[in-house]
């Protein structure tokens, strides 16, 4: 196998349980590697977290689609033996005042246009300007502004106005996993975790959050805020970005200006999922996806693909500025989303039931959605990825350095290579 | 000479007809060998490919087998060049395939990839080759050596569930070629009926690079710790049995020219 000549013995303190950090976990417990999970909230999971008891099925709060079929990610899902949503779902665009199937949408040249703007990114040869800018270069047009935005830098975790072109060309040269992008249909993805790593539940220590690295000595001393200390040989961080950009972990000796630059030069916004149940269905039963326009850029039916016997459930999923907005209304982005609904459908207010509300930034030890390239991100990701003096390891998604950042099985890929590095080099 | 290849190059037909007529001729000068064989592959980077789906997926139940086990089918025409010191030449197409294939549940997972060997096969006995097949020494001048170089067409594929991965909606299939030497030994065990000679031979393949784009990524799905599809130093331990339908025996093995000198 892979690490059977690592003479590695040491033991290993994994910070953050996430799907990055239990993965990290229980490859080195397959190793026989003494290992260790330090968890800052109260569950484990990261922004793989899902609702119970709002409707007759578990709601994915946080990562909810599969993309790709050729990942470890899928493969692991299909392993726990999770029926994946096999119907033909189709996509609904709302411009020019009307709801449009995909069909009717590519009657329209506009929208064509934006379909051909986004077939470019793989071959896109300029600056590493905004897809906004790239798109008013490409004529895009005012009317199908916002599906571009939706498909594109709200896709991202952001905005049009923030996400980089080379980033988005990245993504295009470097994805590996497969085209096709499939959910759960019967349990929760969490459930999927728990299954897979049941070995390693229990070396999660919960309620655990780290404020200090200590690597000067031989053997690295961490603390957490409850004042306790933890030595290790090695140790692989996992957190979010936006942790590692807040300083809320310090490092000893203290990270580089390269690294700490290289922090903030990838973004991670505020990325809200407003789940919102209806007496009635007013949207046709094979929708998937809807494209909207104003605060809310996509909604999808949460209950599609039979994962719901009775209930009539929206997401609306907002990132960037607009969820940034939307936050500061608090309870008032209902009216608002529901009036956006009534623009597309006319029944929504009138068959609201209730919501739930996930904001990401407000999650403690999380603050974010996920990470995106900016434009002049470069080769930040391959900075922050770099371990320190092979003491002190890096992984999570914003860590992927070949495109597939933000996403559950890029993290999990970059596990693999911070373990990787850790058997591989001691040999 | 010019003229020669001149006049066969406007009549391709011509060319054709002389070509099988020199191969298929009952002058004995060339003979139909076919062979069919195992190979075991052996390259470290390749073995790491597979064996980090493997590692990575502990969970599953079944593991992918290193990309070893190669299948292999030659076919030749046997010339010779010069009786009395036993040397032959075999120009011979040939098609290998290397795979591996696990089943885990309802999925299914198979790799590998195709070879098409152009080998230009020199056959020898050492000591005949110096001296005459009279001093072919007390082994007899039925085993040989072989050696010669080839070329190769190599195409990697991936199948998931039968169907083979797409990259941008198109096949994965990648084309590379390459250059390889071969060397080798061989023994002829049995003449049957005076028209059919059963030879079994040993050989190492050395292809000093294959490449096999994309390879890593399209097996696991990634390639985030940046390994090689750029494979050097692949070797190929052969075990070949060979039927040779032959014209006449003098040509082959131990009719010597000459008794006793």
């Amino acid at each position: 196998m892979l690490f059977s000549d690592s003479a590695f013995k040491g033991k290993v303190i994994v910070i953050g349980a996430g799907a990055a950090g239990m993965y990290a976990a229980y490859l080195l417990h397959q190793q026989g590697i003494n290992v260790q999970v330090l968890e800052a909230s109260d569950r484990y999971g990261g922004r793989i977290k899902s609702l119970q008891g709002f409707s007759d099925f578990e709601i994915e709060l946080g990562a909810e689609e599969i993309h790709g079929e050729r990942s470890l990610w899928y493969d692991m899902v299909r392993h726990s033996g999770a029926q994946l949503i096999t119907e033909d779902l189709s996509e609904l665009y709302y411009f020019n005042g009307a709801v449009k199937t995909y069909a009717q949408a590519t009657e329209n040249t506009f929208f064509n246009k934006v379909l051909e703007v986004m077939d470019s990114f793989r071959s896109y040869t300029g600056n590493d300007i905004s897809a906004e800018a790239y798109g008013n270069i490409s004529g895009i047009n005012t009317a199908v502004q916002h599906l571009y935005n939706g498909m594109v830098g709200n896709e991202m975790g952001s905005s049009n106005a923030e996400v980089g072109m080379y980033g988005l060309r990245e993504i295009e040269e470097k994805w590996a996993s497969g085209k096709i992008d499939s959910r759960i249909k019967d349990r929760s993805l969490l459930s999927v975790l728990e299954q897979t790593f049941a070995d390693v539940l229990d070396k999660i220590i919960l309620n655990s959050p780290v404020t200090s690295i200590d690597y000067t000595a031989s053997k690295i001393t961490v603390t957490n805020s409850n004042g306790q200390l933890f030595e290790a040989d090695k140790v692989i961080v996992t957190v979010p970005l936006t942790v590692l950009k807040s300083n809320e972990i310090s490092f000893t000796p203290a990270l580089t200006a390269e690294r700490v630059n290289a922090f903030d030069r990838i973004g991670m916004d505020r990325g809200i999922k407003i789940i919102l149940k209806f007496t009635e269905r007013f949207w046709p039963s094979s929708t998937s996806y809807i494209y909207s326009e104003g605060n809310v850029p996509i909604y999808w039916a949460t209950g599609a693909g039979g994962r719901s016997a009775n209930d009539n459930l929206l997401t609306a999923f907002v990132c960037g500025t607009k969820a940034d907005f939307l936050a500061s209304q608090g309870e008032g982005m209902i009216p608002i989303i529901l009036s956006e609904l009534d623009a597309l459908f006319g029944d929504a207010t009138l068959n609201y039931v209730t919501h739930h509300i996930q904001d990401w930034r407000e999650e403690d030890f999380i603050h974010g959605a996920y990470s995106y390239n900016k434009p002049g991100t470069g080769n930040a990701r391959e900075i922050i990825a770099k371990n320190i003096d092979s003491k002190v390891y890096f992984a999570g998604e914003a860590t992927h350095t070949e495109g597939h950042f933000a996403t559950v099985h890029g993290a999990m890929e970059t596990a693999l290579r911070a373990v990787h590095e850790i058997l591989e080099t001691v040999s | 000479m010019r003229r020669f290849f001149k006049s066969y190059l406007v009549f391709p037909n011509r060319l054709s007809a002389l070509l099988f007529g020199c191969l298929f001729s009952s002058h004995g000068f060339s003979q139909l060998s076919v062979s069919v064989g195992y190979a075991y592959l052996h390259n470290r980077e390749l073995d790491k490919v597979i064996q980090l789906y493997n590692t990575a997926r502990p969970w599953q139940d079944n593991k992918l087998y290193p990309l070893t086990h190669t299948a292999e089918a030659a076919m030749g025409w046997n010339w010779c060049l010069h009786q009395r010191r036993q040397l032959h030449f075999m120009p011979q197409v040939g098609y290998g395939r290397t795979a591996s294939a696990i089943r885990n549940g309802e999925d299914k997972m198979s790799t590998g990839f195709h070879r098409a060997d152009i080998f230009l096969q020199f056959r020898f006995h050492p000591r005949a080759l110096i001296k005459g097949v009279q001093s072919s020494g007390p082994m007899g001048p039925r085993w040989f050596m072989t050696a010669g170089p080839g070329y190769s067409l190599i195409q990697p594929f991936v199948r998931t569930n039968g169907e083979s991965l797409e990259i941008d909606d198109e096949r994965y299939k990648p084309k590379s070629f390459t250059f390889f030497a071969s060397a080798g030994i061989g023994y002829h065990l049995v003449l049957l009926k005076s028209r059919f000679i059963i030879t079994p031979e040993l050989a190492v393949s050395w292809y000093p690079y294959i490449e096999l784009e994309d390879y890593t990524s399209s097996v696991n799905g990634h390639n985030v710790l940046g390994y090689t599809d750029s494979f050097e130093d692949v070797f190929f331990f052969q075990a070949k049995l060979r039927i040779s339908f032959i014209k006449k025996t003098v040509n082959w093995w131990d009719v010597p020219v000459r008794q006793n000198g």
